[in-house]
């Protein structure tokens, strides 16, 4: 028999029992679906927090204080900046500082974030004014902006009850700053709800002498941004005197680290789901235990006729893998469109960026072949049961 | 009934390996999710039982805890002895004890590991008593500025020797001695954190009068709400902003608990997905039961039993396959909960601990008969339905 002709018999089988089949494809369904949208979750939240990065580019390094309470283990300043940057393989450093700090606009106080930025090297390192930033109205800080601000369309449209536009005057920690421009909304959170000011003229303002809270280097055309990285740690543990209190990063490890949190994320909500799975399993090998039972004198007929064992084994594992894969292609359209609504109430209740779904195409692989192999494996004993069956009984029963 | 029960385990009792599956299938969903709902209550109550332990008369003033998951690290405006003073003048309060916590370093023998280094005044440790006690030495006191107390886990677990009262130790390249070393407190934050008096840590890291958090403790406990509001007035005005959380215990623990209960829930859905697979597997069976018992159902019609008898007969035994998976799963999930509960406390430290208690045993009970029954309605119906003749003639 051809593949075909197994699979064409499956299928007449199971349709014999329509409502049976059904049930036993619904579990599969529901065991898939749930997997499909939990991993979509975590799928979806590494992939933003990727293209986050990326567009930052991958020739920069990240240093940055261990922090807790909003407070840091160490203090970085200008001073190690400078010293990052005379660093071999450096091409320029850009500090920053940012700060959860005091905004009056009009009658009102808010607490914002403020990234305190040097204009021009915030442009090449940090993005601000450049990829992932786009202005909606105004211009972005120049040098010798001092108290000016660029804001975030959070901070323009949703922070205080009134709108804030260019040429407004926001006070700053009791200093005023006029907003020279509007950054659109890039539909994540953190750079939507920010203002952007001069570094120098944040620190002053919050009286933090020459305080940074992140360092961005970026690395020569063609040096070895892992080597750079690591002299710079070299470095710093030499100016700090341990290193576990700061980290140096590269955008990989970046991704790796806040991966490693989205996979644990991933695992838990996944191997949950998956338990369903397993129950729709154990629906499969329950359906074909019955199929088997109930065709007990079909497989007597059959191996009277010549069928070999291997022949009765294919018939009942095609019947048990068609279930599976059956199941599983539903579920994979299921948990798409409950990963898709998970999508659409996240960015609607949560906030845009809040928390993204996405199903790749390797999950589908993936679910497509889990839910063969369970169907399978599911398969197995009962097939084996039909093999078993002695002809001679078999017709009898 | 009982008529019923002992029929329904024969007919099961009949088709071995498909009851056993069919159990299987509610067995490991059922115990999927009291395991999961045990972890939720065991951290809800030890939560709660800390926080009550602190005593209704305290407020906390914090930084905002959820700052910077993602995006630049970002700093917080920490409180001043100006901000302490303020809060200390408002009425109706007996004492201020504020905190310095920040992250640090601490070596000993050449090694360096991550630790917490918490600054408070020593008598901020008589109000805590619940919270810290020795295990070996004594408290710094608050002229000690070289003197340090470690946390269970920073003692015991850090180095490849436990670290001794009277040895010395590196914070932050600066010598400290160990003068005692504190009982585990449960939580891995304050068991890896080490403890020197206010002026210690503020120094350490050149950090003037900077204070993380305050406690506040009340006059009574009934002054407790309103002095909330008052601090978070006062702080407001003061900092421009509410750029701070003022929580009493009592709002902290429900704001804690209502946290779990939240992500117990979530993680209880999810695997409780599987019981609804479980149902769908049941109602399978029970449809298959049905049609190999279409005789046997022509044979019962036709010497009298009712429509509703043929119902029930059906629906109790789908309720008692319910109930057999439910008992069987919430053994297994009780033992799964034990399992988790050892690893926890291995990894995680002793506050970790999971419970079943009598509303989740009767929960999952009748959670499973339900499923069994809700699975069994359709194929009882069909059963019911039946026309006594067609059902005789069924081959």
């Amino acid at each position: 028999m051809a593949v075909l002709d197994y699979l064409i018999f499956s299928l007449r089988n199971l349709s014999h029992h329509k409502l049976r089949s059904f049930l036993t494809l619904l579990g599969v369904i529901i065991g898939i679906m749930a997997v499909v949208s939990m991993i979509s979750i975590g799928s979806g939240m590494k992939a933003s927090l990727k293209e986050q990065l990326e567009q930052l580019g991958s020739d920069k390094v990240f240093i940055l204080p261990r922090m807790a309470y909003g407070t840091a283990a160490v203090t970085l300043s200008d001073d190690d900046a400078d010293a990052v940057a005379r660093v071999p393989g450096v091409a320029f450093v850009s500090p920053l500082y940012s700060v959860a700090g005091d905004v009056a606009y009009r009658n009102e106080r808010k607490i914002v974030k403020i990234y305190g930025v040097d204009p021009e090297k915030a442009e090449a390192t940090f993005g601000a004014g450049a990829s992932g930033y786009q202005l909606l109205k105004g211009r972005w800080l120049q040098r010798g902006d001092v108290y000016k601000a660029v804001i975030g369309y959070g901070v323009h449209d949703d922070v205080f009850s009134r709108d804030i536009n260019v040429g407004s005057v926001l006070r700053i920690h009791g200093v005023e700053f006029q907003v020279v421009g509007v950054f659109k909304k890039t539909g994540d959170r953190e750079k939507d709800y920010t203002i952007y000011a001069n570094l120098d003229a944040v620190r002053e303002i919050f009286g933090v002498g020459d305080r940074v809270t992140l360092i961005i280097a970026r690395v020569d055309k063609g040096a070895d941004i892992e080597e750079v990285r690591q002299r710079i740690e070299r470095l710093l543990e030499d100016r700090k005197g341990s290193k576990e209190n700061f980290f140096v990063m590269t955008q990989k490890e970046i991704i790796e680290r806040v991966g490693e949190a989205y996979r644990v994320v991933q695992v838990v909500f996944g191997g949950l789901a998956a338990v369903s799975l397993i129950v729709g399993a154990v629906g499969i090998a329950n359906t074909m235990v019955m199929n088997v039972t109930e065709r007990t004198r079909e497989i007597g007929v059959l191996k009277a006729t010549g069928a070999s064992n291997a022949q009765v084994l294919r018939i009942f594992l095609t019947d048990a893998a068609i279930l599976g894969v059956a199941g599983g292609a539903a579920g994979i359209a299921l948990g798409y469109l409950i990963s898709l609504s998970i999508n659409m109430a996240a960015a609607r209740y949560l906030g845009e960026g809040m928390l993204t779904t996405a199903v790749t195409p390797e999950l589908v692989v993936f679910a497509l072949g889990f839910s063969l192999i369970i169907g399978v494996v599911a398969g197995i004993y009962p097939a084996y049961r039909a093999v078993r069956l002695d002809p001679v009984e078999a017709l009898r029963g | 009934m009982i008529e019923e029960v002992n029929y329904a385990f024969r007919n099961m009792a009949e088709a071995k390996l498909r009851t056993v599956l069919t159990v299987l299938g509610i067995v490991i969903g059922i115990a999927i999710v009291v395991a999961m709902l045990a972890i939720g209550e065991g951290m809800r109550v030890s939560i709660t039982e800390q926080l009550d332990a602190l005593g209704g008369d305290k407020i906390i003033v914090t930084p905002p805890q959820a700052f910077a998951l993602r995006g630049a690290p970002t700093e917080f405006k920490p409180f001043t002895s100006a901000d302490l003073r303020a809060v200390k003048n408002l009425p109706s309060v007996k004492d201020v004890l504020p905190m310095f916590y920040r992250p640090g370093t601490i070596e000993y023998r050449g090694k360096s590991r991550e630790i917490y280094v918490m600054g408070v005044e020593s008598r901020g440790v008589d109000y805590f008593r619940q919270f810290y006690s020795l295990r070996e030495g004594r408290f710094f006191t608050d002229r000690e500025l070289r003197s340090v107390d470690l946390g269970y886990r920073v003692a015991e677990k850090f180095f490849d020797e436990r670290v001794r009262v009277g040895e010395r130790v590196k914070i932050n390249q600066r010598s400290f001695e160990v003068v005692g070393v504190l009982e585990e407190i449960g939580n891995p934050e304050d068991d890896s954190s080490v403890y020197m008096t206010l002026k210690a840590a503020q120094d350490l890291y050149d950090a003037g009068d900077e204070i993380t958090m305050l406690w506040v403790i009340a006059e009574n406990e009934a002054a407790v709400r309103t002095l909330a509001k008052k601090i978070e007035n006062t702080l407001e005005k003061r900092r421009g902003g509410r750029d701070f959380e003022v929580l009493t215990t009592e709002q902290l623990a429900e704001q804690v608990s209502t946290v779990v209960t939240i992500v117990t829930f979530v993680l209880g859905g999810i695997a409780g997905i599987s019981i609804l697979v479980g149902g769908v597997i049941i109602m399978n069976t029970m449809l298959t039961s049905v049609l190999e018992r279409t005789r046997e159902i022509g044979v019962l019609k036709a010497t009298g039993a009712s429509n509703a008898q043929v119902l029930r007969i059906f629906l109790v035994e789908s309720a008692l396959i319910g109930a057999v998976g439910g008992v069987l799963g919430l053994l297994l999930g009780t033992g799964l909960s034990r399992a988790i509960e050892v690893a926890g406390q291995v990894y995680i430290g002793s506050s970790f601990i999971t419970i079943v208690d009598v509303e989740l045993v009767t929960g999952a009970l009748v959670f499973s008969v339900l499923v069994g029954m809700v699975s069994g309605i359709y194929p009882a119906y069909r059963a019911a339905k039946l026309d006594p003749i067609e059902a005789l003639r069924y081959e």
